[in-house]
């Protein structure tokens, strides 16, 4: 899973009484309930209340460099209809922000706003970190219609919302149409697998697999140590669940995650794990697990765009780094279809409010902000994400067509079946147990049915709180 | 040739061939480094990573300077590295004379309470030390860079004792007998006799201070007091790593250090040799 939040501080102005406070609010409210709906005199209303509030500065913290250019735009907006809401913004790399994060939350100083995933978010909501924003919902009129309706649930917990899932992504397949059309095949739109004879996925990989003479796998000669290019990565790793082996899981209909826990430990959900291992050391079309797992892990696209894979699956979100990584034109399709046709993992990201933050008001209008439509519209509009509405995913389509790359395949998947990747609290504990215990699988140094068990039953006891 | 002869030519062969060996290993990964910093992102994963950059590029440099307010993080560095090595050489050297030269009671005993504190992790302090220095109203400032490291080695207090103890007490008492005061013995005595040492200390300090990441990257915010660690590490997102920006980062902030050890290399070599021969 990829996403994960922290946020900031530096709330300097006070909201001193709580009359001021109220007046925060109903302003506040009154200006979101405005711009939501789209109407033409919303900001001037807002801006001749808001001239009236003490000035008041919140943080609110991300980890991708690239969307926080998208959001300080947004906020550029809010802040034309709340001059007196300063907000700052701040960017800390994905590895860091977590440990930036706890400890401003153990220090009781995180910021107002911060980003947060699946993998950690039940864990705030336990520690009392998170506020619920169920009562915002209905304060500031977000119609949740208007969302992805599979996405709402990713950050509901116990009944209550944490936060409105702010992007979805979808997994797919990135190829390298140069190399297809080498090997004259054509565009992989419509691959299937299975587990017993790989089906058209493996007869595409097997064309693209190349050793240092040529020769592709099954043919008289190939040498499987001498292989210069393989045909598919599916990024055989423990840490490769949401873009690689989960997916290949629920399409063969094996249940990934259910009433918090993870329940793939079948001898069906072995027989997949078995076939992405053939996929390596049987077929060799895929590369070894010595690349794909912990310490020399590498990101997808770091085997992609050197040309050593011609096929990955991989995520949405790794599109803008495909797109100034790679000097070959490449292309989208979606995943191929198992016995239970095409399943896709599906997560998004969220915007929490810290719950004992001294500006709420203020944090929960820039919350409202954000989460709304036009806020949304910009962020597709300019190619950050997919909004979770429907209705803006269209310009992320366009921004990405004018680009040259089709992007519906992951839009296809996101309206067709897909499954949500399990929360539960200590959820980042059982996915580092699960992940040793399946990098020993994917190393072939334990038997499939032993490691998987072994996995699943670890990342089981750790939800549960050991 | 003597067979003598032969022996020591193998002999010093065989000493360069290691050496050179591990001069590879170490060079390597900053030629890496350097000549990834040179290479356009999508020329880093395209060819061997030790091909020459093509075509050779500052864009890295000059975008991280431009665009990512940089040569700002570079002066709040040097300014943090600099306060907390002159501060640690200072304060350490006031308590490393209190242990070699001084007289109280109790002081071996303080001593080794003094030193137990070694075995305390940094990490563990992170926290308290995040609330005092939130409420001291220094969140995101350079003082709070600075303060919380300028007068707290304990390793250097040991280190400076294990040395003042080398110098005579003759020397002391011969300044005292001259009417020198204890602050007078340590600076116009002690210190000038221990130089290596304390050019050894500073150098250390200040990488320490140069390098340390996870106290700044949680007492800062803004790029207002932003060091380079942290901003480096910004280039790494769930979404992608900007490899070539972060190399160029690494790139900026290596090549002081390395002036540092080139300008200093006498005193550290001759310090390091006097510590083990001692």
């Amino acid at each position: 899973m990829r996403h994960i939040e922290d946020g900031s501080r530096s709330t300097r102005g006070k909201v001193k009484s709580l009359s001021r406070a109220l007046l925060c609010c109903a302003c506040a409210a009154g200006g979101v309930v405005l711009s939501l709906s789209g109407t033409a005199g919303a900001a001037p209303v807002a801006s001749r209340t808001a001239a009236t509030q003490a000035p008041v500065t919140i943080s609110y913290m991300l980890w991708d460099p690239n969307q926080e250019i998208g959001y300080k735009k947004a906020i550029a907006n809010f802040q034309k209809v709340y001059p007196y809401i300063h907000v700052n913004v701040i960017q800390v790399g994905f590895t860091d922000y977590w440990t930036k994060l706890a400890t401003e939350i153990a220090a009781g100083n995180p910021p107002d706003l911060f980003w947060d995933n699946l993998n950690n978010f039940p864990t705030y909501v336990s520690e009392g970190a998170l506020l619920d924003v169920s009562p915002l919902i209905k304060k500031y009129h977000i119609n949740l219609s208007d969302y992805y309706q599979s996405l709402l649930p990713l950050f509901v917990y116990k009944g209550q919302y944490y936060a409105i899932t702010k992007d979805w992504d979808t997994i797919g397949i990135i190829y390298n149409k140069n190399e297809l059309k080498k090997a004259g095949l054509a565009a992989p739109t419509n691959l299937t697998w299975n587990p017993t004879n790989g089906g058209t996925l493996l007869k595409y990989a097997e064309a693209l697999t190349l050793d240092n003479t040529g020769k592709h796998p099954g043919q008289a000669g190939f040498n499987p140590n001498k292989i210069v290019q393989y045909g598919f990565s599916p990024g055989n790793a423990g840490g490769g669940f949401q873009t690689g082996w989960s997916n290949f899981l629920e399409e063969d209909g094996v249940t990934y995650f259910s009433h918090d826990k993870f329940t793939y430990d079948t001898s069906k959900g072995d027989q997949v794990f078995q076939f992405l291992n053939n996929l390596v050391y049987k077929w060799h079309v895929a590369p070894p697990a010595t690349v794909t797992t912990q310490p020399t892990y590498d990101e997808a696209t770091d085997s992609f765009s050197p040309g050593n894979v011609a096929m990955m699956t991989d995520g949405d979100w790794d599109l803008a780094s495909i797109a100034s990584t790679t000097k070959f034109p490449w292309g989208v399709a979606p995943l191929p279809a198992g016995p239970d046709g095409i399943v896709s993992a599906t997560n998004g990201l969220g915007i929490n409010i810290y719950a004992h933050s001294k500006h709420l008001p203020a944090a929960e209008l820039l919350w409202a902000w954000l989460t709304n439509k036009s806020t949304e519209t910009l962020m597709s509009d300019d190619g950050y994400i997919w909004g979770s509405m429907p209705s803006v995913d269209q310009g992320y389509v366009s921004y990405w067509a004018k680009k040259g790359v089709d992007v519906q395949p992951f839009l296809n998947e996101q309206k067709g079946k897909t499954f949500l990747l399990g929360e539960a609290p200590n959820a980042q504990t059982a996915y580092t147990q699960m992940e040793t215990e399946l990098n020993l699988v994917f190393l072939n140094k334990v038997s499939v049915s032993s490691g998987v068990s072994a996995a699943v039953s670890q990342a089981n006891s750790a939800l549960g709180g050991a | 040739m003597r067979p003598h002869a032969y022996r020591i030519l193998l002999s010093s062969s065989g000493r360069y061939l290691v050496l050179l060996v591990a001069s590879v290993l170490f060079v390597v990964p900053y030629l890496l480094a350097l000549l990834a910093s040179l290479k356009p992102l999508n020329q880093m994963f395209s060819g061997s990573p030790f091909s020459l950059p093509h075509p050779l590029t500052w864009h890295n440099f000059v975008e991280l300077i431009n665009q990512y307010d940089f040569g700002h993080f570079l002066l709040n560095t040097a300014v943090v590295a600099i306060c907390i090595a002159v501060g640690q050489v200072f304060f350490c050297a006031l308590a490393a004379y209190a242990f070699a030269k001084m007289d109280f009671p109790g002081k071996n005993a303080l001593f080794a309470v003094f030193i137990a504190m070694l075995l305390v992790p940094g990490t563990v302090t992170i926290i308290p030390m995040f609330i005092i220095v939130k409420n001291l109203g220094l969140l995101d400032s350079l003082p709070a860079l600075i303060i919380p490291y300028v007068a707290s080695s304990v390793f250097g207090v040991f280190l400076m004792r294990q040395f003042f103890l080398r110098i005579p007490e003759d020397l002391v008492s011969a300044a005292k007998v001259d009417g020198a005061n204890s602050f007078q013995v340590l600076t116009k005595v002690m210190m000038p006799l221990s130089r290596p040492v304390l050019i050894t200390f500073g150098i250390m300090s200040f990488v320490y201070g140069w390098n340390n990441f996870l106290w700044p990257l949680i007492a800062t915010n803004g790029n207002g007091a932003r060091v380079l660690t942290v901003g480096i590490a910004t280039f790494q997102s769930s979404f992608g790593t900007d490899w070539n920006l972060m190399m160029a980062g690494g790139v900026l902030s290596l090549l002081p250090l390395v002036l540092l050890f080139l300008v200093f290399q006498r005193y550290i070599v001759s310090s390091i040799q006097l510590t083990s021969f001692r």
